[in-house]
């Protein structure tokens, strides 16, 4: 799988991790703490912010901010996080930011390791509430819940919603381009059809410009740049061993997705840059062998270079 | 398919090694001024008559001669939405570094994809053959290049889609 | 058979003219400029620029008996230039017109020159002596468009002239103040009148005319057009009757006679061809293909295998070549050498920088059919 590390995007954070680990690594050897602060950006306009607390060095404090968090907390985020984190979840989180974890530095438990990769997921954690609520729902058979309407990002929304036989988990996302349009269209087609070799993934349906059929009562967006992808998930996607993976998964597509559209216009961005060397190179056989007399020629210093015969 | 090819390039390349013959001649509009008579096309009787050379509907090579300049304008073959927008992207690179390729036109002419502009200088400083063999050659390496790129995308979103369902 | 000359030009020529013993050559490098090399022994030198022109220097004509250049331009001027003994020394030419001079020649005896332009107009220069520069009488019957190529009848009195608008034409050129009463007649016309237009050919399939000449004793007058077709009308025989010829070649720039009934011509496609003229036919008498002489060395060095990859994308280690000696298209063909009626040498000068000699008589040898005479 080391092949394919950079196809799929990591779910956790890297850089907090790795600040965490080099933090707990100093602490557990008791080495002199450094003063902290950090801040870091992930996907989706979320911050995160390492410091410490009151200059206190033995304690790092982890915040989040996302800016949609009151959605989530509509729906169970904060009780989730409790459970996640139990006492490192601060009550009151730190000034402007939605969620604080607290670290003590003299305090460090032997597994730190997980301690700093749980940390790190703490975007997907608050995520995670939304999911596992309507997971519950369809597998005690809760129907007539109201969609859940997650806006994470200024102009794209993620739907959740539980039916009697699955969970239908719909992202509305923009193209910001006639040509990501375009491009989108294609990846989103290669899906449907590689879907079909994989039966045991959910299904995937794409409609452009216009919401599907179930969003008919929400006030979806239309627009030329817009696209729908609808993720079916049948009950063994979301049994409890599997759920973890499910909302991994799902969580991250959006931003899977257009990071695979950015790397493909890269991609031929440099395949027309050496495309069109190649071609100049073969316009320059148009031109006659440099006919610059021997004594012209200058080499990088400004002297004279002179062929010796 | 290719079958039509090779006479379609055989074509373009006789008519092109025939207007190619390109003379120094100042403008007879303004003096002192030396323009190509193709762009300007006020003299008449210093224009010769367009040529399309087509293959089909959708790849064809127009080629406006005059006195001291030729046009040549390419339509090329895009078969499907993802092509388009490959092909639009691919001329408008080039046309952005025309400058390094001398030859090219910053603009093409209406209802074609890209257009090159040779003038009387340029076949003074060129050899006229290897000119034409370099719009033939163009010719042939941007269809290639272009079924090139449309592979690698769906490659691509194949893999991905591949990755992402195999966690399933 | 074929010499190139040695002068070292690394840009493209666009014409030349010889002195009359051919030790000195003037040449025009598509600029401004106008470089005179002499002859010392087996080896050409740089001996003057002439630098009077504003604008690319368009064409030459060296008199042979009065050691004059006459050059023209695009920037709507003429210099006669004359040689003290030091150097040359330019008087100007008032030629009143408002576009580029695209051609010039002087007359057979050297008292006049005639200058065409784009200003639908021909200009016929003779020295003025009461005010000591050259002035010049127009020419403007029937002209539509820039005027390409001139040439002068041995009589003096008539001169020929094609151009972008697809004729050649013949006008009377007489000038009595300077020429004296005319005494030659031609076949071509009972009375000349001055800047008359006397007779008007057509290129049939409209092309430009390129390049116009009558024969050594004026008979014929032949012009090459853009429509790779040659044109010949033998007064002789019938002054109005136009004969032709479409020949597979691209089209030709350039042509003089090498006898009564026979010239050369050349163009874009880089090698001589002989035409001839026998009753009321145009035929190809040969074309003077003759190969570069070979690299002399077949090894490729390192260098320049890398720096065609590099360069050019190419592996192999040089470039294909045309099969002519010429690169690029000929510009202007000059008479080297032969006298009125049988030319045994003849120069040609084009695009990629080169001066060739062809001596036409061991060319004859080599190719034997060529019948020149």
């Amino acid at each position: 799988m080391d092949r394919f590390r950079m196809i799929l995007l990591e779910v956790h954070n890297r850089a907090i991790y790795e600040a965490l680990c080099l933090r707990f690594e100093a602490a557990v050897k008791n080495q002199k703490p450094e003063s902290t602060k950090l801040i870091i950006a992930d996907f989706d306009g979320i911050i995160y912010h390492l410091s410490n607390p009151n200059d206190d060095r033995t304690k790092l404090c982890l915040s989040i901010l996302l800016h949609f968090y009151k959605d989530l907390k509509e729906h169970g985020a904060d009780e989730l996080l409790k459970r996640e984190y139990g006492s490192y979840l601060i009550d009151t989180p730190e000034a402007d930011y939605s969620v604080s974890l607290l670290f003590d530095l003299t305090n460090i438990p032997e597994d730190w390791k997980d301690l700093a990769m749980k940390a790190s997921l703490l975007k997907r954690n608050c995520f995670a509430s939304v999911f596992e609520k309507y997971f519950e729902f369809q597998r005690t058979g809760e129907t007539g819940h109201k969609t859940a309407v997650i806006h994470y990002r200024s102009d794209e929304t993620l739907f959740v919603r539980a039916l009697e036989d699955r969970v239908t988990v719909i992202f509305s996302t923009t193209f910001k381009g006639e040509d990501d349009i375009i491009l989108g269209k294609v990846f989103m087609q290669e899906f449907s059809e590689t879907r079909r070799k994989y039966q045991q993934a959910p299904q995937v349906l794409f409609s452009y410009k216009n919401p599907p059929a179930e969003l008919n009562d929400t006030n979806a967006i239309v627009g030329e740049n817009r696209g729908y992808v609808t993720f079916v998930l049948q009950p063994r996607h979301i049994t409890k061993q599997a759920s973890d993976n499910t909302i991994n998964m799902i969580s991250m597509f959006r931003n899977y997705l257009h990071y695979h559209l950015k790397c493909s216009k890269a991609h031929m961005h440099q395949r027309m840059r050496s495309k069109t060397n190649d071609f100049l190179k073969v316009l320059n056989r148009a031109k006659p062998e440099s006919k610059t007399k021997p004594e012209d020629r200058k080499n990088i210093h400004g002297k004279i270079m002179r062929q010796t015969p | 398919m290719t079958t039509t090819l090779k006479p379609y390039l055989n074509a373009v390349r006789a008519t092109l090694q025939a207007s190619m013959c390109l003379q120094h001649f100042d403008s007879r509009v303004v003096e002192r001024h030396n323009k190509p008579e193709v762009e300007v096309k006020k003299s008449k009787e210093l224009l010769l008559t367009p040529v399309v050379i087509s293959r089909n509907e959708n790849e064809r090579v127009l080629i406006e001669g005059s006195v001291n300049s030729i046009r040549i304008s390419i339509a090329i073959k895009q078969a499907d939405d993802l092509e388009k927008i490959l092909c639009h992207k691919f001329m408008r690179f080039m046309m952005m570094r025309a400058d390094n390729f001398v030859i090219l036109r910053r603009k093409p002419i209406k209802d074609y994809d890209i257009s090159f502009l040779i003038t009387n200088t340029h076949t003074e400083l060129m050899y006229r053959q290897k000119l034409v063999d370099f719009i033939i050659s163009f010719m042939e390496d941007i269809d290639k290049e272009i079924s090139d790129m449309k592979l690698s995308v769906n490659s691509r979103g194949r893999t991905c889609a591949e990755e992402f369902f195999k966690q399933f | 058979m074929t010499e190139i000359l040695n002068l070292n030009i690394n840009s493209s020529i666009s014409c030349h003219a010889w002195n009359r013993d051919r030790t000195q050559i003037a040449v025009s490098l598509n600029s401004k400029e106008v470089y005179i090399y002499s002859k010392s022994g087996n080896s050409w030198s740089l001996t003057q620029t002439l630098t009077d022109h504003s604008a690319r220097v368009l064409s030459i004509d060296w008199a042979p008996q009065t050691n004059r250049i006459v050059t023209c331009g695009s920037d709507k001027n003429a210099y006669v230039w004359s040689h003290d003994g030091r150097q040359w020394k330019p008087e100007l030419v008032v030629l009143r017109i408002n576009r580029a001079a695209t051609c010039v020649k002087w007359s057979p005896n050297e008292k006049k020159f005639a200058v065409g332009c784009g200003n639908r107009c021909i200009c016929v220069c003779y020295f003025e002596p009461n005010q000591l520069f050259w002035v010049s009488k127009h020419i403007k019957k029937q002209i539509k468009s820039t005027t390409l190529c001139l040439d002068w009848h041995p009589n003096n009195a008539l001169i020929a002239a094609g151009g972008t608008d697809f004729k050649c034409r013949i006008f009377g050129a007489y000038i009595s103040e300077v020429d004296g009463p005319l005494t030659q007649t031609s076949n071509w016309a009972t009375t000349i009148k001055a800047s008359e237009c006397i007779a008007e050919f057509s290129a049939s399939n409209n092309g430009w005319v390129y390049s116009c000449a009558f024969s050594f004793d004026g008979n014929i007058l032949a012009f090459v057009a853009h429509d790779s077709t040659v044109y010949m009308v033998d007064s002789s025989r019938n002054p109005q009757e136009l004969l032709s010829l479409r020949t597979p070649f691209l089209p030709f720039l350039t042509m003089r006679f090498i006898s009564n009934t026979s010239f050369i011509a050349a163009g874009h496609d880089c090698f001589p061809v002989v035409f001839g003229l026998s009753g009321n036919k145009i035929s190809i008498l040969e074309k003077l293909e003759v190969s570069p002489t070979k690299q002399t060395s077949s090894v490729a060095t390192a260098k320049d295998i890398f720096g065609n990859r590099e360069r050019l994308n190419m592996d192999q280690a040089s470039n294909n070549t045309l099969n002519s000696i010429h690169q690029n298209s000929i510009k202007d063909i000059n008479i080297y050498k032969g006298d009125d009626n049988k030319v045994s040498q003849i120069s040609t000068s084009s695009l990629d920088g080169n001066i060739v000699v062809w001596d036409l008589n061991a060319l004859e040898r080599q190719f034997g059919n060529l019948r020149i005479r």
